[in-house]
């Protein structure tokens, strides 16, 4: 593996409710490396968006951190003060949250956000530069600069939308590009064209990119490196190459071959049985072990850690030992 | 296109049933219309009652043997045509009367509106930022305090403190009556002389009602994914606040705005009766008092005609603004 470039240490994140605390990201350990594209994969509310949330400190109003480290480049993001996050935001960082459709501001034109976005990083480019950039980076994600530009967001479809952030988010030439479900509320056609965008910025650009997804399939069309996502836990990271051909933990294993059996058009697909489980009552131990087939009584009673295989994917799961006997890294 | 076509056909029923509303409810009212006008006469004249009535009728065009249908058929044709009515104590149209009372009245409810607007904009974004802070309280506290104090109140202590202990505003009138209107520097200075007292006793109030209205909306706002993502964009603060969070909590109260015009074409009576400013407040004022049943249904329908007018451009401005009301 490649110096990392951003490395996330026992991260735990957390949201207050009237019922309680919702344990969305736990105990998270990660390391990506430079110029990677990682799929963060699970089903809906296992996590995801809370654990990116977390790692560029954009949680909801109610969402906090308990505790844990972010480090780029060497430095704790979680520990930086608001204006030093905020420089790093968009000129090294860039997120395009989920759910992109309402991100763009209804009372101002594309090419105002482009304009803000340059101003707010005092970067000294006239007016007529941020346009130039701006045309360029929409002729790049195949949307028409002359009309888009001077458009206010309602005049967009959710897939122009989709594509304009995707714009927007590349304007400074961010080190880390992180996308959250960018192909998910899209037909079919702009999913495929905006996958095939994304293979191409990977292509020509220094760039390290995160995105989640609940598609695997477009996760193994883009990714170099697969993180499942499973009750807020990391419970499997790998080459994608090798999570498909040799998945690790049950859960996993269960989500390759339900996608599997589709493929090869099998009578009954193997779904996994069984809830998703409670964030907010979580079961005890291994949180898939309520629809685990090989679940044990440790299973039940305690959280297996993340740990590093002798191919060098990582799995948390106790049928698994460590390379050398050693927990994680 | 459809959608404005739909709203017009709209309101022009109900600019039918309200005017005819405001027939039958004027002349329905007890009393005899023409009962002012022979008071008047019979004192002038010391003569009796029942004669002056009669005199009265006979000035005011009344037949009182007319059914009321038919007078209500020639008020709408007349309507129609734009003639208003008849004011039987000025001895005039009610269109003259409008036409030398609206500009003053239009002055003074444009002026108001307008400073009431931006200051009541900026301090409730303002509070908004700072919710749940002091200085919110404090601002949330007094406005809902002023907010509900009649203009009428603040007319008569702003009439006694300026023109009768400080003597800095005139007692009454639009400008003095030896001056000619003209568009000399002194004659401007005079109008606006004559039309603070008006526009403070009406705008305080309103700028309370603009700040909590934009208090409230705020907080919506702040919640709309495109706040976030400017955040996240790293976007500054000062940026958000002005062109993210401002702009569209002022969205709905534009719709508001037109609103508020409307009703303070007629809302002000009070107000213009006590600093005997002659806007159209003044004399529906002097209608009521005088039993002037004409200039009282012309001023009348030409309030609520306002209203319904400034409704109806309301929401036309909030389909512009506002995309998503034209989908539903
Ligand atoms: N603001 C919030 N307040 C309370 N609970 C939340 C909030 N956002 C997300 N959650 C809950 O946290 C869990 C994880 O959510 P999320 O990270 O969005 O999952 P995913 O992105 O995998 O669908 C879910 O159970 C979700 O309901
Ligand atoms: S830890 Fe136990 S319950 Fe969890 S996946 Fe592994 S075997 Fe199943
Ligand atoms: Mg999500």
């Amino acid at each position: 593996m490649m110096k990392a470039l951003l490395k996330v240490e026992n991260l735990s994140a957390h949201y207050i409710v009237k019922e309680g605390t919702i344990k969305a990201a736990n105990n998270i350990n990660l390391e990506i490396a430079e110029n990677s594209v990682t799929a963060v994969v699970g089903e809906s509310a296992s996590g995801k968006s809370t654990l990116i949330e977390a790692i560029t400190m954009s949680l909801p109003p109610n969402g906090r951190i308990s505790s844990g480290k972010v480090f780029y480049k060497d430095n704790d993001i979680l520990k930086s003060d608001y204006e030093h996050l905020r420089k790093i935001r968009w000129t090294e960082i860039a997120y395009v949250p989920q759910a992109a459709q309402q991100s763009l501001n209804p009372t101002m034109k594309v090419i105002d956000h482009f304009v803000d976005t340059v101003k707010s990083h005092n970067i000294k480019w006239s007016n007529h530069e941020i346009r130039e950039r701006a045309s360029e980076l929409l002729k790049l994600v195949r949307l028409e600069p002359g009309t888009v530009l001077d458009s206010f967001p309602n005049q967009l479809s959710g897939g122009m939308k989709q594509r304009v952030l995707i714009a927007l988010a590349l304007l400074f030439d961010p080190k880390i590009l992180i996308l959250d479900e960018p192909t998910s509320a899209l037909d079919v056609i702009t999913q495929a064209h905006i996958v095939k965008l994304l293979k191409e910025i990977k292509k020509n650009r220094d760039i390290t990119i995160i995105f989640i997804t609940h598609d695997i399939a477009i996760a193994a069309e883009l990714a170099d490196y697969i993180v499942v996502i499973y009750g807020g836990h990391v419970i499997e990271k790998a080459d994608t190459i090798k999570i498909f051909k040799e998945p690790k933990h049950p859960y996993t294993k269960g989500l390759i071959n339900s996608i599997m059996s589709i493929l090869s058009k099998d009578d009954e697909p193997k779904g996994i049985k069984g809830d998703p489980p409670s964030l907010l009552n979580p079961p005890p131990g291994c949180k898939f072990h309520p629809r685990c087939q090989f679940a044990s009584e440790i299973c039940k009673k305690e959280v297996p850690d993340l740990i590093k295989l002798d191919d060098s994917s990582k799995v948390a799961c106790f049928l698994y030992k460590s390379a050398g006997g050693d927990v994680d890294e | 296109m459809k959608f404005i076509l739909n709203r017009l056909i709209y309101l022009l029923f109900v600019l039918f049933i309200a005017i005819s509303g405001i027939f039958f409810l004027i002349n329905k009212m007890p009393g005899d219309p023409a009962y002012g006008l022979a008071v008047s006469i019979s004192q002038q004249r010391n003569m009796d009652i029942n004669k002056a009535l009669e005199i009265a009728h006979q000035m005011m065009g009344i037949d009182t043997g007319e059914p009321l249908f038919i007078r209500y058929v020639k008020f709408l044709n007349q309507f129609i045509r734009g003639n208003i009515g008849y004011s039987t104590y000025y001895q005039t149209t009610v269109n003259e009367i409008v036409a030398k009372s609206l500009p003053w009245t239009l002055l003074v409810v444009f002026i108001s509106i307008l400073i009431s607007f931006i200051i009541g904009v900026y301090l409730g974004a303002f509070s908004a930022q700072k919710r749940g802070r002091a200085v919110d309280i404090s601002i949330s506290f007094v406005s809902s305090i002023i907010q509900a104090i009649p203009p009428f109140v603040l007319a008569v202590l702003i009439l006694f403190v300026g023109a009768i202990k400080l003597r800095i505003i005139p007692l009454g009138g639009a400008y003095p009556v030896d001056m000619e209107p003209s568009l000399s520097m002194d004659f401007i200075i005079s109008v606006i002389k004559h039309a603070i007292g008006p526009i403070v006793a009406i705008s305080i109030p309103q700028i309370a009602v603009w700040t909590l209205a934009m208090r409230g909306n705020t907080p919506q706002i702040m919640e709309e994914d495109y706040i976030r993502f400017a955040m996240i964009r790293g976007v500054k603060d000062s940026t958000i606040a002005r062109k993210y969070i401002r702009n569209n909590a002022i969205l709905p109260l534009v719709a508001s705005l037109a609103i508020a015009f409307g009703y303070m074409l007629g809302g002000n009576t009070l107000v213009e009766s006590i600093f005997n400013y002659p806007g159209i407040g003044f004399y529906f004022g002097k209608a009521i008092a005088l039993r002037d049943y004409g200039l009282l249904t012309g001023l009348f329908s030409l309030i609520v005609v306002g209203v319904i007018i400034a409704t109806f451009l309301a929401e036309i401005i909030y389909s512009l603004i506002d995309p998503r009301v034209k989908v539903k």
